[in-house]
């Protein structure tokens, strides 16, 4: 059936689409003779790293590619729109809109920050509907309601004269998504659009899309970099690397039969639940002690009546010594908080934290204040932005000496340059490359650096705050693997605190689960994974996106012409 | 201008500089190079450096002594002197101008002495009162007077180094250009004979020093009130806001005005009292950029950088300047530039109102306000010239500020 369908049944065609960005080092190739098209009904997905191209090629098609893009010769890229070939990167003026919001919509990664922040979600969606559709205020109100309640939001009637900031993360994602299908497209890109949510949201979401897909019949871009995210939804995947496609076909062929060493590493990344790494013989001694601890933040408030909001609530914790702990949780689990306040860095209202076998004793809580020099020399924080974690203005030296100047650990500056020099080489970070700004590494290389400010010191305890969340997977698996290096070189103890179960399972001998504030469940990685207790647990495991087998995976290719003949009556329906 | 083609030249070339220096390029290094790309910067730069230089060396610079000691009781009101290259005399490769002298206007007293009324009458409607009759010379072509560099002048003082009783004082008596006999006068003389082209030179450096001054003492103020009030927030943050707003409402020339009179009150000099007029202009101009500062420590504090000093056990002194305040430090640089024309401006406006520096002294703003006199207007127009040095200086200061603001922003790159 594949086979037979011709050119004219396909919806977009991309044909030696070649990209060039104009930079201060002249022109820098970002895609490099892709070809793809998508038929109607069809789920695309565009896997790739950051910088492969991926979503400059999706850009592309609805022509958003920034200012100092240059679409080279003989680049075409063709709509096929009513029996007729919409040559799209001729189209001037008014034309775009054809492919900005006609038959082309897209979502977003972050929906906070594609939706306008002082403008109701009404009126942006209604605006949008007026100028695609011609429909009147009243009908694109209509219209608008019923689209929220398509996407599952509750309530649609009064959060639709929302703002955005009022509505949760995966409610602003299911508006995104009912904004982009307002102007019923025909082609829908996604980019990223479970990226920035939670595994429970992000398993909502997808089985969202997958049924809007189903009833209205549009085709999918979907653009990810996450393979487990890709066998649940997409037909046909296209693997992108360094603006070069290097291997596209069906879903199943792409995942279970891969040929290029680059899928089959993106493939590695996976959780893999068969093998999951064996539990340590006997608990080592606890390093850290936390005991009873809560962590209360004033709320914005006046003076007199000041509402306090529990981060964490009455928590005890021993961490093993020389072990790699997962802290796992939701996004206001207070996972971050319970780990920064072991580093002394949010205000403890009960309890208290304790080091054991530390030269000089460490111990603070709500009564008792924290000694930050002895802290600092004993445990240490790799943050989750390598971005904004390392000062733009100061050399790589200087931020790995920064701990050794600030306590005056060193007596003198060789001192100091000697201690950076080792650590930089045990973090692999190139000795010439200690003169230059932060501003010349990539995140990966950036991370390693965090890593080596927070090592300078000697420290037992390393808190690792998402340090994996901004990394490509194949730069995650370095970091990683890196983590492992320290932890058995140098007997390090790291508290790895993640929202991506997929890395613990690949990283940690233990993991805590929060939710809430609360330590819901603790355990082996085997335990957590293979045997949960609680419910949340549970829950949690089960929306991981794991590879499906390839017996349990539904096929739906067979049935895209169908899919893709149905959207007459799913217009109506939603036109009325 | 050999220098400056060889600027631009370098400028093309380090487009195709190697990776391993952009790399390495800290952001002041990306700042000049940015810089560089823009050439009404790099010209403006070009003229404000050497404005400035002209200013700092003026007395070297100056044919003349600016001061009363150097005034041409024979050359008042004196036309700007031509230079020549070659006349019917013949040419020169030396470039010579002619001696001019004065024209007496001829009055005839003694027919005042007999004639009554009516000599009185025919004697102002003759028009040899006129003002414009005083300016009448006479160039004797004959008499060229050829120009000399590095000629012996009055001394003056190159370098003023000495502290206290130490004696550094570089003391040099040679001037760039002069003629061997009588004086030059570039730019023709003012009423009392003093030449207007050395007064502008010395005007420069006086307005520019107490701007600079005035500008220091604003960066200080603003730098300890912004960032001590972004980086600790809370209670001091509001304390110190309040004050700001405060200082804030008050008028400018109230303030001045209460300044010059308290200082009038002392024994000062009348440019050591305009220098204590500039510091508490700096001192009581720092709400605006103190509290931009602030607000800008007050979001970069968030950055996890900040987090990760103080979690390395940085002081919070250590936090601010090592790490904060470097964050903004483009902005300040530009802010600076850019504030210089209004301090300039300030300088001016109060020697209009008679608050700041006054005749005997050079400053531009005296010379400026000197411009505004109906009589200079019909008949002295080359006392406009400290007009267009003023103008080219503002100018200059403009389009480097601006050009310093797009190199400083690394997002002006992309167009």
């Amino acid at each position: 059936m594949m086979i037979n369908q011709g050119v004219s049944s396909r919806l977009l065609d991309i044909r030696d689409l070649t990209i060039d960005f104009n930079t201060d080092e002249g022109l820098v190739r970002a895609v490099d003779n892709v070809n793809l098209s998508v038929r109607p009904g069809e789920v695309m997905g565009l896997v790739g790293e950051s910088g492969s191209g991926k979503s400059v090629t999706a850009k592309s098609i609805m022509r958003l590619t920034p200012g100092n893009a240059v679409i080279q010769h003989p680049s075409q890229i063709t709509l096929h729109h009513r029996d007729q070939d919409i040559n799209i990167l001729k189209l001037r003026g008014r034309d775009l809109r054809t492919v900005r919001g006609d038959q082309v919509s897209m979502i977003f990664q972050e929906p906070m920050a594609s939706f306008a922040p002082a403008i109701r979600i009404s009126d942006q969606m209604i605006q949008t509907m007026q100028i695609h559709l011609g429909y009147d205020r009243d009908q694109a109100r209509r219209a608008g309601i019923e689209l929220f309640e398509r996407v599952g939001i509750v309530n649609p009637e009064q959060r639709f004269d929302q703002y955005v900031f009022e509505l949760s993360g995966g409610m602003r994602q299911r508006a995104m998504i009912a904004m982009a299908l307002s102007t019923k497209p025909k082609l829908l890109i996604a980019d990223e659009p479970t990226t920035a949510l939670d595994v429970t949201i992000q398993a909502q979401v997808l089985d969202l899309m997958l049924e809007l897909r189903e009833q209205m019949g549009m085709a999918m871009i979907f653009i990810t970099h996450d393979l487990g995210v890709v066998s649940k939804i997409a037909d046909n995947v296209t693997v992108m690397k360094k603006g070069q496609v290097v291997e596209a076909g069906s879903a199943e062929q792409v995942l279970f039969q891969p040929e290029h060493s680059y899928t089959k590493r993106l493939l590695d990344a996976l959780p893999h639940l068969e093998d999951l790494p064996e539990a340590p013989k006997k608990t080592p001694p606890p390093l850290l002690s936390v005991k009873d601890l809560s962590i209360t933040y004033p709320l914005a408030g006046n003076g007199r009546k000041t509402e306090y909001f529990n981060a964490v609530k009455n928590i005890s914790l021993d961490l093993p010594e020389g072990q790699i702990i997962g802290l796992v949780g939701e996004s206001g689990s207070g996972k971050t908080t319970l780990g920064k306040a072991m580093l002394g860095a949010a205000p403890i209202s009960t309890g208290h934290v304790q080091y054991h076998n530390t030269k000089k004793k460490v111990k603070f809580g709500a009564d008792k204040a924290i000694k930050r020099k002895r802290l600092a020399k004993t445990a240490q924080m790799v943050f989750q932005d390598p971005y904004s974690s390392l000062n733009p203005r100061m050399t790589v030296r200087d931020i790995i000496a920064e701990p050794l100047e600030a306590m005056n650990i060193t007596k003198n500056r060789e001192e100091t340059d000697a201690r950076v020099i080792e650590v930089a080489k045990r973090c692999h970070i190139d000795v010439e490359h200690l003169r230059r700004f932060p501003h010349a590494f990539s995140g990966g290389q950036r991370q390693r650096i965090s890593i080596a400010r927070a090592l300078v010191c000697n420290p037992k305890f390393i808190v690792a705050d998402e340090s994996v969340a901004a990394l490509d997977v194949s730069i995650q698996a370095e970091i990683l693997k890196l983590l492992k290096e320290l932890r058995e070189e140098l007997g390090l103890t790291i508290l790895f605190i993640s929202h991506d179960l997929s890395v613990i399972a690949n990283l940690c001998d233990w993991v805590c689960v929060m939710k809430h504030g609360e330590l819901v469940e603790q355990g082996t990685v085997r335990q957590i994974f293979l045997e949960p207790q609680e419910a949340y647990t549970q829950k949690l495991i089960a929306s991981i996106p794991l590879l499906d087998s390839p017996e349990g995976r539904p096929s739906n290719t067979p049935e895209l012409v169908h899919i893709a003949e149905r959207p007459v009556c799913s217009e109506a329906r939603v036109g009325v | 201008m050999n220098a400056l083609l060889a600027r631009f030249g370098f400028g093309r070339q380090s487009k195709s500089q190697n990776d391993e220096s952009y790399y390495t390029a800290g952001q002041l290094a990306l700042i000049k190079a940015r810089f560089k790309r823009k050439t009404s910067g790099v010209v403006a730069a070009w003229i404000l450096g050497t404005l400035v230089m002209m200013g700092f060396f003026a007395p070297f610079f100056s044919p003349v002594d600016p001061t009363i000691n150097g005034a041409d009781p024979d050359y008042r009101r004196g036309a700007p002197q031509a230079f020549y290259f070659w006349d019917e005399n013949g040419f020169s490769l030396r470039p010579f101008t002619y001696t001019y002298t004065k024209e007496k206007a001829r009055i005839d007293l003694k027919a005042l002495a007999g004639g009554g009324l009516n000599a009185l009458d025919a004697l102002t409607s003759s028009g040899a009162l006129k003002a414009s009759n005083q300016n009448k010379y006479v160039i004797d072509k004959e008499q060229r007077r050829y120009i000399q560099l590095f000629v012996k002048g009055w001394e003056y003082s190159l370098i003023d180094l000495s502290v206290g009783g130490l004696d550094l004082d570089i003391r040099w008596d040679r001037h760039l250009l002069g003629v061997e006999q009588g004086q030059l006068h570039i730019m023709g003389t003012d009423e009392d004979g003093k030449d207007v082209f050395s007064r502008t030179l010395h005007a420069i450096w006086i307005t520019i020093s107490i701007a600079i001054v005035a500008l220091i003492v604003k960066l200080f103020s603003s730098l300890l009130v912004g960032g001590v009030s972004g980086y600790f927030g809370g209670r001091i943050d509001a304390v110190l806001m309040s004050i700001t707003d405060a200082v804030r409402v008050v008028p400018a020339i109230p303030i001045y005005l209460a300044c010059a009179v308290a200082l009038s009150e002392m024994d000062l000099t009348p440019v050591q009292r305009y220098f204590a007029i500039a510091v508490i202009i700096g001192a009581l101009d720092f709400p605006t950029l103190g509290r931009r500062l602030r607000t800008h420590i007050l979001t970069e504090r968030n950055q996890d950088y900040v987090l990760a000093a103080q979690l390395c056990g940085s002081s919070s002194w250590r936090i601010i300047w090592r790490h904060l305040v470097p964050s903004f430090g483009s902005y300040i640089i530009v802010d600076t530039l850019i504030n210089f024309p209004y301090v300039i401006l300030a300088e001016t406006s109060l020697s209009f109102l008679g608050l700041g520096l006054t005749d005997p002294i050079n400053s531009l703003g005296v010379l400026l306000q000197k411009a505004q006199d109906p009589d200079i207007q019909q008949n002295m127009l080359w006392q406009f010239f400290p007009v267009a040095v003023f103008v080219f200086l503002i100018m200059a200061f403009v389009f480097v500020g601006d050009a310093l603001r797009d190199a400083a922003d690394p997002y002006s790159e992309k167009k």
